[in-house]
């Protein structure tokens, strides 16, 4: 069931399924690592922002504002 | 030729994602670097470091930071153009290996273009420290160009990767096809698209048109603009997006990622690693001692930055306490202080030299030419002290840190968390404030924060700040002590408005700021690249705003020295005097100004002009007043008008050395004007507005 990011809790990982968002953001999350497929895990939440680590937790680490994690579609694994 | 060619026999360009260690590298790897002009088509500096190896010169050519080739704003344009059109013999990818298989992004498409590249990853060090296992003959395998591991932190693998470069250079292959990554159902498309792409222009033998098709095909309309194709109505789009079902750019990036992941996923071993755990410090998450810190942070580094070059707030606090002494000798000791002696000597020299066959010239050389060069000098220590420990708290990590703590409350403001560093900067100064805007994220941004800056009350301005009030509220400190604080916040909502203002009415950008931020983690900040950094951007100061300032420098002694009957003695009667009569009686009006003081006001407002410390000075001399106080007293004014003036004395327009940065900074004519219009009416208005409150109040 697709949410977007900014409502996955911490310690949860999700896999990227769509990002919704202008040319320029979409393009700035793709070539970050934002692609579809990619597991992503979230450090933090604080509301405001989130801290997220790609690659299932082992890869780079963005922090985000929740603005941003609302165009991200996610689906949260178990 | 370009110029680099003119200079080196072989031209690399550099190119690598944020935080993967550019700088560091360029440190290590060239001697020093300079900038060669701009690259074509923009006023972006380009700057190449050169480095002779084995009897041979290569410029390295510095490409901004990059996620990925395809634009979304000037860097990547400025990188993409360079990689397909620009003159160079290889071009070196830095990848931080650190950071997964999104650290291969950029090389993949890099790769797609050509295949003339060397591969250097960085941060070996760190690497191997933190157990990362990387099967670096696998990653050869699959990319087909040379590899090698460097550490610039420790200098190890630089000649390993000169040496790979040249070699590369040196013996050619036979081909430089680019990688080639399967799109599968978009195959018919991208032959497509890279058929047009082949009809329409002439690229370098050795860029492969595929690449260039891939970048189209994400939707690099600016790309397709060079070629003449019109994406939106290429006919095989309209059945690409339904093979692919929606977008095309998802698409293939998500294409590229799985090609990254089947084969060199299993290479790059970041599972079991000891990596420090990155997280938003405990400090910082809380709102409130986020703010707090941030706070303290900046606010420090703007103390410690002053007090060196000036000695304030010390010497302030030593006039109040009646230390006159005490105060002169400390700023005499400090940088600025230091600077001044030397110029006034120099200065003293020429007028002794030439005063008595030559005074006029005596006077323009020594209080026209010299003074402008003095005043120039002034600021380098203290931009570059403020820039050197900017960059230290940037590159130290701690730089996002403080932008998450404060995006929330800026974000109100069209601005991002960012903005704070200019806003602090411009309490010390607004010169260096005006340059900390390109901490901003994008144009936008950094152009509101231009345009705003000169709100915040410098230094300077507190001085007269402290000098009005302490006259018209005299025996009242606490009402002293609020109108300052009023006076500050006026300026710093003023800041935030105006940051909101420009940005939608001018740039009509309707979208708050959003953050969206790598998080490198904490590191010793390196000496070297803050210092490299810092001296850059004083450098481009000096050139740049130092030419205008020593040429308003002069253009003002013209106008005190000059009037319709030659050179004058006394000010009151030259250009400047008239002028600062017109400005006076201009808006004697607004406020019932009587007539003497109107013209004295016009013309310290001209002394404001030039530096803000002036005001008090010329106010002084044109009231003949023998103390300070007294000459606000000698003036006339009333109380209502006294604050009326207080505020407009403090907002009303950036010295010149500030405009000169914003000329500066922006490169442009009619925004620095556009800039200081604004800033004059607002102020204008403000200080009216305060002058019928006044009036009001018993």
């Amino acid at each position: 069931m697709p949410t977007p990011l900014c409502n996955v809790p911490p310690n949860s990982v999700a896999t990227v399924i769509q990002i919704d968002a202008g040319p320029g953001l979409k393009t700035r999350l793709l070539n970050m690592g934002f692609v579809n497929g990619v597991k992503v895990k979230v450090l933090e939440n604080r509301g405001s922002h989130l801290l997220v680590a790609l690659e299932g937790g082992l890869g780079r680490v963005v922090v985000l504002s929740r603005g941003i994690a609302m165009k991200i579609l996610v689906d949260v694994q178990g | 030729m370009s110029a680099p060619r003119t200079m080196c026999k072989y031209i690399v360009a550099v190119v690598g994602q944020p935080n993967v260690g550019k700088s560091t590298l360029f440190n290590v790897l060239t001697g020093k670097v300079e900038r060669v002009g701009n690259f074509p088509g923009t006023t972006v500096a380009m700057n190449i470091g050169v480095r002779v190896h084995r009897g041979e010169s290569i410029c390295f050519v510095d490409l901004p930071g990059i996620y990925g080739l395809k634009a979304v704003s000037l860097d990547e344009k400025i990188a993409r153009d360079f990689v397909i059109w620009g003159d160079w013999d290889a071009v070196v990818v830095l990848v931080d290996v650190t950071t997964g298989v999104s650290g291969f992004h950029l090389l993949a498409q890099v790769l797609q273009l050509t295949k003339r590249v060397v591969i250097a990853l960085t941060k070996w060090d760190a690497v191997q420290e933190q157990g990362v296992e990387v099967d670096i003959e696998k990653l050869k395998k699959v990319f087909e160009v040379p590899i090698v591991t460097i550490s610039a932190l420790k200098g190890e693998g630089i000649e390993s990767l000169v040496d790979a470069i040249v070699a590369l250079i040196q013996v050619p292959k036979s081909s430089y096809e680019g990688l080639h990554i399967d799109y599968a159902p978009l195959e018919p498309f991208l032959t497509a698209l890279t058929e047009a792409v082949k009809q329409k222009a002439k690229l370098r033998n050795d860029i492969t048109l595929r690449g260039v098709a891939v970048l189209i095909a994400m939707g690099d309309e600016d790309l397709a603009k060079r070629f003449n194709i019109d994406v939106k109505h290429f006919e095989e789009i309209a059945r690409a997006r339904g093979v692919v079902g929606g977008d095309l750019e998802e698409y293939i990036a998500s294409r590229i990622n799985m090609f990254l992941e089947e084969n060199i996923g299993d290479a790059i071993r970041l599972r079991g690693r000891l990596r420090k755990a990155i997280a938003i410090p405990r400090l910082f998450q809380n709102p409130i001692t986020g703010f707090l810190t941030t706070f303290a942070i900046l606010f420090s580094a703007v103390f410690i930055a002053f007090a060196i070059n000036t000695g304030f707030p010390f010497t302030a606090l030593f006039e109040l306490l009646g230390q006159s002494e005490v105060a002169s000798t400390l700023e005499s000791y400090t940088i600025s202080g230091l600077v001044g002696i030397a110029f006034d000597y120099l200065k003293s020299f020429v007028h002794s030299t030439l005063d008595y066959s030559n005074p006029v010239l005596a006077s323009f050389l020594a209080d026209g030419v010299i003074e402008g060069v003095s005043v120039v000098t002034s600021f380098i220590p203290l931009i570059l002290i403020t820039l050197v420990i900017m960059s230290a708290i940037e590159d130290s990590g701690l730089g996002p840190l403080m932008a998450i703590s404060l995006h929330n409350f800026f974000a109100r403001f069209g601005l991002s968390g960012r903005a704070v560093y200019p806003m602090f900067i411009s309490l010390g100064c607004n010169v260096p404030g005006v340059m900390a805007s390109r901490a901003a994220p994008d144009d936008v941004e950094r152009f509101g924060i231009v345009a705003s800056a000169s709100f915040i009350p410098c230094q300077a301005r507190l001085v007269v700040m402290l000098f009005f009030v302490g006259y018209l509220l005299a025996g009242r400190p606490l009402l002293q002590a609020m109108t300052i604080v009023l006076l500050y916040l006026g300026g710093v909502l003023l800041y935030l408005i105006t940051a909101k203002l420009f940005r939608r009415a001018v740039f009509r950008v309707k979208s708050p700021s959003e953050l969206l931020l790598e998080m490198p983690g904490f590191k010793v900040p390196s000496l070297r690249v803050v210092w490299w950094n810092s001296w850059a951007l004083t450098k481009h100061f000096i050139i740049r705003a130092g030419s205008v300032l020593v040429l308003l420098t002069a253009v003002v002694w013209s106008l005190t020295n000059l009037s319709f009957k030659g050179f004058v003695a006394d000010p009151s009667q030259s250009f400047a005097a008239m002028t600062g009569a017109t400005i006076g009686n201009a808006i004697a009006p607004l406020f019932n100004l009587p007539p003497e003081a109107s013209w004295k006001i016009g013309f310290a407002l001209l002394a404001g002009f030039i530096a803000k410390e002036n005001l008090i000075a010329t106010l002084a001399v044109l009231t003949s007043a023998e103390e300070g106080g007294k000459s606000v007293e000698l003036l006339g004014i009333t109380l209502p008008q006294g604050l009326a003036l207080l505020v407009f004395f403090t907002y009303y327009m950036p010295c010149m050395a500030t405009v000169a940065t914003i000329y500066s900074e922006t490169k442009s004519l009619k925004l620095t004007l556009l800039v200081v219009a604004y800033v004059i009416s607002t102020a204008l208005v403000i200080s009216l507005v305060t002058y019928r409150i006044a009036l009001l109040c018993p």
